[in-house]
């Protein structure tokens, strides 16, 4: 039977993956971990600016406490959490991320 | 030199700032942020006499700000809202500037969130020879 091993993904030496903490803003320590770092540029038609969106995708089971408003650092740096979004079967997560 | 209504585009534009701009068509890249863009749209005009040769003109200008701030953009955008304001109606007001309608506000939901805009509508009075469109005569 296959298993799935999304571990190479984000292996932060061969895979596409980065060392990043998570701070968490209801209070606590840092947490180390690993993220898929991705910042694609944005155009907001309406206000005519252009943006980058960045977004962290993160195993499933790493910072289960993750939530909105909690502090990020990844690739040197800062972000803060605006949405915490399951994918698929949960074996990851994406972050929507706002550059701090 | 420019046809009449640039010229007055070009006054709220200076009244506003170094970041406000008449003449940028492609969007701002973040870096530029707060900034402002003047246009003008619709401009009716009308003879303002019986025997003609002087036309009134009342174009609307519409002056749009963008700032990104991801702890509040909200409150930013009213700060520089409200200095646009003060210095686009500063005694003496030129060309007889108003308030032209409705402002509107609107705020980035996806992505950052960072990124809050406003639309300021006015309308413009001045006048100009049928001969000459690009002098404004009062």
């Amino acid at each position: 039977m296959f298993a799935e091993d999304i571990d190479a993904y984000f292996d932060v030496t061969t895979g596409f993956a980065l060392a990043a903490t998570r701070t968490p803003a209801a209070g606590g320590s840092a947490q180390e971990g690993v993220v898929i770092l991705d910042q694609p540029g944005l155009v907001l038609e309406d206000a005519g600016v252009v943006l980058q969106e960045p977004t962290a995708l993160i195993p499933g089971t790493q910072w289960p406490g993750v939530a909105v408003a909690d502090a990020i650092v990844a690739g040197g740096t800062d972000f803060v959490v605006r949405q915490v979004l399951p994918v698929d079967d949960g074996a990851t997560k994406r972050l929507v991320l706002a550059r701090a | 030199m420019p046809i009449a209504v640039e010229t007055v585009a070009e006054a709220v534009r200076s009244r506003i700032g170094s970041n406000a701009f008449t003449d940028h068509p492609h969007p701002f890249d973040e870096s530029e942020l707060p900034a402002w863009r003047v246009e003008y749209e619709e401009e009716p005009v009308a003879a303002a006499t019986l025997a003609g040769g002087i036309f009134e003109h009342r174009p609307e200008i519409r002056v749009r700000g963008s700032v990104r701030d991801t702890a509040d953009a909200g409150s930013a955008l009213n700060l520089i809202a409200s200095a646009a304001l003060q210095s686009i109606f500063a005694d003496p007001v030129p060309y007889g500037l108003e308030p032209a309608g409705e402002i509107r506000r609107v705020s980035q939901r996806e992505g950052e969130a960072s990124v809050a805009s406003i639309e300021i509508p006015l309308r413009a009075l001045f006048f100009t020879s049928s001969s000459d469109p690009e002098t404004i005569i009062s």
